[in-house]
């Protein structure tokens, strides 16, 4: 079906302003759907990535309790495990406490940490070589490094609060993550170091946030779990051994009601952007009554007159629509508030199947107008 | 009489305005030969229009029938009666009704976009026009550019530019000063000696109406034929 493209373009141009004022709704719209589309599908995918083969033993009290360094024995000593890690959790300042600069920074054993995780990231064989035999080294992810322009060779310099003491750290390597479980705005260091310098410094020393377990098969994770906190029930730092989903559950139940309550902001957005489309295609409607008299007029057919109004609507809509996904696409793998942000191609179709849609439903009754307008009506007086 | 181009038989055309009846048109008889240069008269409301609209299948009659080469446009669905005006007829209108967001030249290619024609023959297609109605050096101007005689020439030149069966009129002087008018009906003169093009035009201007073979008068609702050359 051919279409008067020229016309199409004319009336974009001479009512560009209007259009404009149109597009640019509808980017912010579908950006703020995709902003929050986000975090939902970040949860999502993040839980849906967590590895079935393992655990997490943490402290019965909080997540954020320490456990006895000393543990790490008893657990690694059941034989269903195949090797474990120790993360703890330093916190510490870099430069200042500006959202800029908040990032995860965390000690552990590098040759454990490899041994669970080496699956899950990418990084250089020298890189994991100099991190493990240099105890004043560490590795940072892809979007820290990004984000605070650190290189590899650079030394930087971490303040301690929960653990005391300054930490002067060489970076070694910058690792790239391999599954949406594991987020890339994290510093991984040696745990021996930081414990040493906070015990020189009077601070907390020998203790540990969580263990992760590396199971020699993942049918052993129930009995195993029951059986860890068993142990510890009677002692003064009870445990909680939890799958990988259960353990990424508890950042996400963080978030409490707000997927439900983005979900519902996103719909008023939606809804208040097809308010400002339908009112621009009615404006133009009304603005084109004698031209479409004219293009029937001309031998322009009902089915021509109707898809020659929907499309300058879907245009402006679907253009929109792809800028405001495309606007967070950025946004994809950043970590933000223990979510990893996802921005998946499905999102993508979303975003604009939706300004699609709002093309469409704005579109739809000016051009059934200009498909049942009656010609003589139209183009019979002077406008 | 020669080969008929169209027939309207027996049409009413009825407008109801509440429970009110306007019957424009009743019972009217009107055809038009292939070559044929035919002017309608008549007082303002006597439903020159409305004869004009039916002929050149923008608008149905209530009752009768309408035949154009024979065929039935009764027959034809809206799409289909669309793209039948497409081929075969050109309008030109009192108030022009150029498009004015369109060049003389893109207007003139708007009905083009309904033929085959490729992009380039469509291009040279509209030049060509506005050459036969002596504008081809404006064809980049928009119609606010242009002068009233100017743009009524660029509508005939879209009219004519799919070379349609029949060309439909209406008051394509009304607008216009004398000369202006002169020189749009020595043009639409020339379509019709030159090219055998087939016009219908209504007109108030007696002098007008002078130029064409056959001058019809339309009063009350019935036609009669008032002067043949
Ligand atoms: N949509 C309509 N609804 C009601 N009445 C209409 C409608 N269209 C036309 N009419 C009436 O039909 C009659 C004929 O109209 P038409 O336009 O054919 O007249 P005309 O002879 O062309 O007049 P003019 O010389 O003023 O152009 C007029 O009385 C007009 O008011
Ligand atoms: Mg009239």
């Amino acid at each position: 079906m051919r279409f008067p493209l020229r016309l199409l373009i004319a009336h974009l141009m001479k009512n560009w302003f209007r259009s404009l004022l149109t597009l640019i709704s509808v980017f912010v719209a579908i950006a703020i759907f995709g902003f929050l589309r986000m975090f939902i599908v970040g949860m999502e995918t993040s839980l849906e990535a967590a590895a079935s083969n393992k655990l997490v033993t943490q402290s019965a009290i909080s997540l954020f309790s320490h456990l006895p360094m000393r543990l790490g024995q008893d657990i690694a000593d059941h034989q269903e495990v195949e090797s474990s890690c120790h993360w703890t959790w330093f916190g510490g300042i870099y430069i200042d406490t500006s959202p800029d600069h908040i990032w995860g920074r965390f000690g552990c054993d590098p040759d454990e940490f490899r041994a669970v995780y080496g699956d899950e990231i990418d990084l250089p064989e020298e890189a994991w070589q100099e991190w493990r035999t240099t105890k004043t080294t560490c590795i940072v992810g892809k979007n820290v490094a990004n984000r605070e322009k650190f290189k590899v060779g650079q030394t930087i310099t971490l303040e301690g609060d929960l653990f005391l003491g300054n930490l002067d750290l060489e970076i070694v390597g910058i690792y790239k993550s391999r599954t949406r479980a594991f987020d890339e705005d994290t510093l991984f260091m040696h745990w021996d170091y930081m414990n040493e310098v906070s015990k020189q410094n009077g601070g907390r020393h020998d203790r540990v946030s969580t263990w992760t377990i590396l199971l020699d098969d993942e049918k052993n994770g129930p009995t195993l779990s029951a059986r860890i906190d068993a142990a510890n029930e009677a002692s003064d730092h009870r445990t909680r051994t939890l799958n990988m989903r259960a353990f990424q559950s508890q950042f996400t139940s963080m978030w409490g009601n707000l997927p439900l309550f983005f979900t519902i902001i996103g719909t008023i957005v939606l809804v208040a952007c097809l308010m400002v489309t339908a009112n621009t295609m009615f404006l133009n409607a009304r603005d084109r009554v004698r031209e479409v008299g004219i293009l029937k007029t001309l031998g322009f057919g009902p089915k021509r007159v109707m898809m020659f109004t929907l499309v300058e609507s879907m245009i402006l809509c679907v253009v929109g629509g792809a800028l405001g996904v495309l606007a967070v696409a950025p946004m994809d793998g950043r970590s933000m508030m223990f979510v990893i942000a996802a921005v998946p191609p499905s999102t993508f179709v979303e975003g604009i199947a939706i300004a699609g849609l709002l093309g469409l439903l704005s579109g739809i009754a000016p051009a059934m107008m200009a498909m049942r307008l009656s010609i003589v009506e139209a183009v019979r007086k002077r406008a | 009489m020669g080969e008929a181009l169209f027939r309207l038989e027996s049409v009413d055309r009825v407008y109801r305005r509440g429970t009110e009846e306007l019957h424009v048109l009743q019972g009217l008889d009107f055809q038009v030969d292939k070559g044929e240069f035919v002017a309608l008269m008549g007082p303002s409301g006597s439903g020159k229009s409305t004869i004009l609209n039916i002929a050149g299948g923008l608008d149905r009659p209530d009752l009768g029938r309408v035949t154009f080469e024979g065929q039935d446009l009764g027959d034809l669905s809206e799409g289909d009666l669309a793209g039948w005006r497409a081929r075969n007829v050109g309008f030109i209108f009192q108030a022009y009704n150029l498009i004015p967001v369109l060049t003389a030249r893109h207007n003139v290619e708007l009905p083009l976009l309904l033929t085959p024609l490729g992009r380039r023959r469509r291009r040279e297609q509209a030049e060509l026009a506005l050459e036969v109605v002596g504008i081809g050096h404006r064809s980049g101007h928009y119609p606010k550019q242009m002068s009233g005689g100017e743009e009524q020439r660029v509508s005939i030149a879209r009219a004519i530019a799919t070379d349609p069966k029949l060309l439909l009129a209406d008051e394509p002087t009304g607008d216009l000063d004398a000369e202006n008018a002169a020189a749009i009906l020595d043009l639409l003169c020339r379509l019709n000696e030159e090219n055998g093009q087939t016009i219908v035009m209504v007109t108030h201007d007696p002098n007008a109406a002078d130029r064409a073979h056959r001058v019809m008068h339309l009063e009350k609702g019935v036609l009669v034929t008032e002067a043949t050359t």
